[in-house]
């Protein structure tokens, strides 16, 4: 998805900033560590080796500028990708068989919740690592998510993944007559008007262009408006939203308001680029990992200019999709240096202002999404500030009824909607049959 | 004392033969008898487990997915192997003819489908049959017959059908070559006898290849058999894992795989390993038996 390009552009930009960052806190650092503790601790006196596991290459280019700025730890980083769940099985038996190494690892959002249920990463609330001094610096959610059931954080991130909705100016032109966010959003930000706009657009199209390509793309958000877990007190609880998800996603099918394709399947990828959807439900990471490289491949690799076609507007619902944590192996050794990473990662603000900007990735540290946010003008949005955006919807990210088991439950609704949408079932039986899919998942779970 | 063992020139030969049954203690019996250890425990989360005798055994004979499953893997086997054997016996007869001529450029074609990789044959398939750009649908609507696009991937039939359709287009040239070769090990003078006695090729076809190609017959049936029940890479390709719709391509494996390293159950995952193995170990008892009692 990253081109190599950019990789290799990214790694001179860190290592360059990685350089200026050292410069400042090799001055401030001693200081702030005196006033703290009796007994200082600067970052050169942290010394050795640690392993460092991650499904993603993102943290290839944040390893540079941890060692700069902790010269004496060397960190060993490996990436294992979770494509046929290779990385979740090699934790998963690395861990159970109580190994030492990795002494940092990450877990993303659809398992992470995994992780901390089964106490693979140290809890880091208190002392000696005493997280939750951290806090008052993050956006909240970020570690809450991490609590475990004694209520203490086990896993940090960089970033935060609010949601957002992007769609393309032209069509908006065609469509409204305006391509102006706040007027888009007007149609997009309640769920009916924004079923009405995808009527709208088949109209104005005669059917050659969708609101959406696939329904399958809502359901982030609809999986996040819900007041309960979906498992309470051992019962399965199916939100009202869910249901009428179902409803909607057929209507969708039925009236031509979305293409028919679904989200990951490379239709979906290409309808990116062809024009022929006029929106996309993507959060923070969606804007520079999917839609950017996917709808204008050449002037993401830089080889040409944005057309700026493209706009954020506010989608039906706020939510979060997705998130990378990272926390100490609670086997691990070496668990005040990997402490140091994870701490470093998750809230230094130098880190993660830089990371900020040489990304666009939206980071969890408030002091510095304030700092910061003022300056973006994304061209290919058309100058708008994205960030400003995801600043407010950050913090109205409600994650607190998430289990460990959602990936699998959502996933078994999205297949009964799939049948239900495309004719092959009735309403109650795909209901019914979703009922004995959670069975699958956990058999002990009271279903009816 | 080991040394005095192997001084014995007649026991080196066990030296010899010791990395072999090490390698296969190791990777092949110690994991046989640890998933039947594991199949007696549940998950209570990634890391502790319970132990529950029995109940694996019990939650999977009275689940109704469990017969599915293997319905569907059985469903797809046959859908496969019957038009699979016709064909490859109907090819290996006529290319082992020696008028016919570029039989070597026709062996070579019909075993290359063998060689692609069966993932790489999911994806290709997934993207054909797609909903709206898929290139299925489009032919079937620029000839006339259908006017709207059909969604196959949420058609179970279809989809079971498309699995043995690329099963049997990925086999029937090595079932064909395996054929061949239990072909040319019938001798000539077999058919030249029945010729002198006047047989025409049909007879001599049912009375002398068929008898005497018995052997690669079982062969091709138990390997294929084996390999059939195990069928796993493209339904899970082809469905992204998920065994859809609605459970029509979950096969035995395949069922295993999920509840072994998607829902984190490696106790169920194991009975179900061991339901397979039993199967599998029945069935091949079965198909020797019955080739020697019609001998």
């Amino acid at each position: 998805m990253i081109s190599r390009k950019r990789v290799i552009s990214t790694a001179l930009l860190l290592s360059m900033a990685a350089f200026s960052l050292v410069g400042c806190k090799k001055a401030e650092a001693p200081k702030a560590a005196e006033a703290a503790d009796a007994k200082p601790m600067t970052r050169a006196d942290y010394t050795g080796d640690i392993v460092v596991w991650s499904f993603t290459d993102e943290l290839q280019d944040m390893m540079p500028v941890f060692e700069e700025a902790y010269p004496n730890v060397n960190v060993e980083f490996t990436v294992i990708p979770n494509q046929d769940e290779v990385y979740l099985n090699k934790i998963n038996t690395t861990l159970r068989s109580r190994s030492a190494t990795p002494d940092a690892f990450t877990g993303e959002a659809a398992y992470y919740k995994q992780f901390v249920d089964a106490g693979y990463w140290e809890p880091i609330s208190d002392a000696p690592y005493n997280a939750e001094e951290l806090m008052s610096d993050l956006i909240p959610y970020v570690p809450d998510s991490s609590r475990n059931a004694d209520g203490k954080i086990t896993a940090l991130s960089w970033q935060a993944t609010p949601g957002a909705l992007f769609y393309r100016r032209s069509i908006a032109k065609d469509v409204l007559g305006t391509d102006d966010p706040d007027t888009v959003s007007e149609w997009t930000s309640d769920l009916n008007k924004f079923y009405e706009l995808g009527e709208k657009v088949r109209e104005t199209y005669g059917g050659s262009k969708y609101l959406l390509a696939g329904y399958s793309d809502m359901s982030e958000f609809i999986f996040n408006l819900r007041d309960q877990p979906y498992i309470v007190n051992n019962k399965l609880v199916i939100p009202e939203g869910l249901l009428d998800y179902m409803r909607i996603a057929k209507d969708m099918r039925d009236n031509g308001i979305e293409s028919g394709t679904t989200t990951w399947q490379p239709p979906w990828f290409s309808s990116m680029a062809d024009a022929s959807v006029m929106c996309y439900i993507l959060p923070t990471w969606g804007l520079h990992y999917v839609l950017k490289p996917n709808a204008e491949p050449e002037a993401n690799e830089g080889k040409a200019e944005f057309t700026g076609d493209w706009a954020l507007a506010v989608p039906p619902a706020s939510y979060s999709w997705g998130g990378t944590w990272i926390g100490i192996n609670a086997m691990s050794q070496k668990k005040d240096l990997a402490w140091q990473i994870v701490k470093f990662l998750g809230s230094d603000p130098d880190f993660l202002e830089h990371w900020a900007k040489s990304t666009g990735d939206f980071v969890a540290n408030t002091k510095v999404i304030d700092k910061i946010k003022g300056d973006f003008a994304e061209p290919f949005l058309g100058g708008q500030n994205h960030y400003a955006y995801f600043a407010e919807e950050a913090d109205k990210v409600d994650v607190s009824h998430r289990g460990p088991w959602d990936f699998q439950i959502q996933n078994a609704w999205g297949d009964q909607v799939a049948l239900y949408a495309s004719g092959n079932k009735s309403f109650d039986n795909a209901v019914a049959d979703f009922k004995k899919a959670v069975k699958e998942i956990l058999p002990d779970v009271d279903v009816d | 004392m080991a040394r005095g063992l192997f001084r014995n020139r007649d026991n080196k030969g066990y030296l010899f033969i010791l990395p072999y049954f090490l390698a296969m203690l190791t990777f092949q019996i110690y994991p046989i008898f640890y998933t039947f250890y594991l199949s007696f425990f549940k998950p209570l989360n990634l890391i502790e487990n319970e132990f529950i005798g029995f109940g694996n055994y019990a939650r999977l004979l009275q689940n109704p997915l469990f017969y599915t499953a293997i319905g569907n893997t059985w469903f797809i086997w046959l859908m496969n192997y019957i038009p699979q054997i016709v064909f490859a016996l109907l090819l290996a007869v006529i290319l082992t003819n020696p008028r016919i001529r570029g039989r070597e450029l026709f062996r070579t074609v019909y075993f290359l489908p063998n060689l692609v990789t069966a993932a790489s044959i999911g994806v290709l398939f997934a993207v054909l049959l797609d909903f709206r750009s898929g290139a299925l649908n489009h032919i079937l609507i620029d000839i006339g017959v259908f006017t709207q696009p059909y969604e196959w991937i949420q058609d179970k039939m279809a989809m079971r059908i498309a699995v043995s359709l690329i099963q049997w287009w990925q086999w029937f040239g090595y079932t064909m070559i395996i054929f061949m070769a239990g072909l040319s090990a019938i001798s000539d003078e077999l058919y030249e006898a029945a010729h002198i006695d006047g047989a025409s090729s049909i007879q001599a076809f049912f009375r002398i290849t068929l008898p005497l190609l018995k052997p690669t017959m079982l062969y091709v049936m138990v390997t294929s058999l084996i390999g059939g029940l195990q069928i796993f890479d493209i339904p899970r390709v082809l469905t992204n894992g998920r065994g859809g719709p609605d459970n029509a391509l979950t096969t035995m494996v395949l069922y295993l795989y999920n509840q072994a390293f998607k829902n984190f159950n490696l106790g169920y995952a194991s009975a179900l390993a061991y339901a397979l193995f039993i199967m599998i170990l029945v069935f091949s008892a079965i198909s020797f038996k019955l080739i020697r009692t019609r001998d």
